[in-house]
């Protein structure tokens, strides 16, 4: 893994057409602006981990019947 | 081909019916043939059924169904992908988890599994908003569908 320091404002280069930049620091919490084009899907990585648990979950499903009119 | 399934049992399905998932299934690594299975006994829910492992089902709902305002945008580059021509060939589809008490079901709204019916390709894609809650309660949704009959149905020819 790259570890780099960064101070409020400054940024980091992915590629030519990526670009993250620190934009303020609280304590612990760190508000970041990227920018990015449009085909890059930018998401929280807990969304992933979300959607993995989610469709594993999604497996265990009860037996249901709504029952039919016809 | 044969299909065998821990949930429905074993039968025959043309080929044509196996939509591809060149980027897995988050959760499914090694599994990327699945198949979509309607049953009337469970309408408006369908199963995202797994050809290579019998016990992958997941139960998924189509949003246009059952909500009325569900919105979201698939990119371009994202349909390139998926080599979507016409809108008319796309399926979008939730992921729906499906607790013992049913009234408490809800739909991944933020990871929508998006197919090309035509083609036979399929994709999960997350979308990171505040309008699309991950875990978003439907059985009311699924109950007014219900009770609404047959209005909304025929999204989906295949019927078993």
């Amino acid at each position: 893994m790259l570890v780099l320091s960064r101070k409020k404002g400054e940024s980091i280069l992915f590629g030519p057409d990526i670009s993250l930049e620190v934009l303020s620091i609280d304590g612990d919490c760190v508000r970041i602006g990227i920018e990015a084009p449009k085909e890059v899907r930018i998401f929280r990585k807990e969304l992933l981990e979300q959607t993995i648990n989610i469709n594993k979950q999604a497996t265990n499903a009860p037996q249901i019947s709504f029952g039919s009119s016809d | 081909m044969h299909i065998d399934t821990a949930r429905f049992g074993t039968f025959e399905l043309k080929d044509s019916k196996v939509i591809e998932f060149p980027f897995g299934l988050p959760g499914f690594e090694g599994l990327s043939k699945f198949i979509i299975i309607q049953l009337k006994e469970t309408k408006p829910i369908y199963w995202l059924q797994s050809t290579e492992n019998k016990y992958v089902s997941l139960p998924v709902v189509i949003p246009f169904e059952i909500l009325d305002d569900y919105y979201v945008q698939i990119r371009d580059n994202e349909l390139a992908e998926l080599k979507v021509e016409s809108q008319n060939d796309l399926i979008i589809m939730n992921v729906v988890v499906i607790p013992e008490d049913t009234t408490q079901m809800t739909a991944n709204l933020a990871s929508p599994i998006v197919i090309n019916a035509k083609c036979g390709v399929g994709r999960q894609i997350i979308v990171d908003a505040a309008e699309l809650p991950i875990r978003y309660p439907i059985y009311e949704a699924v109950m007014k569908f219900l009770k609404g009959g047959e209005a909304h149905a025929g999204a989906l020819e295949e019927e078993r």
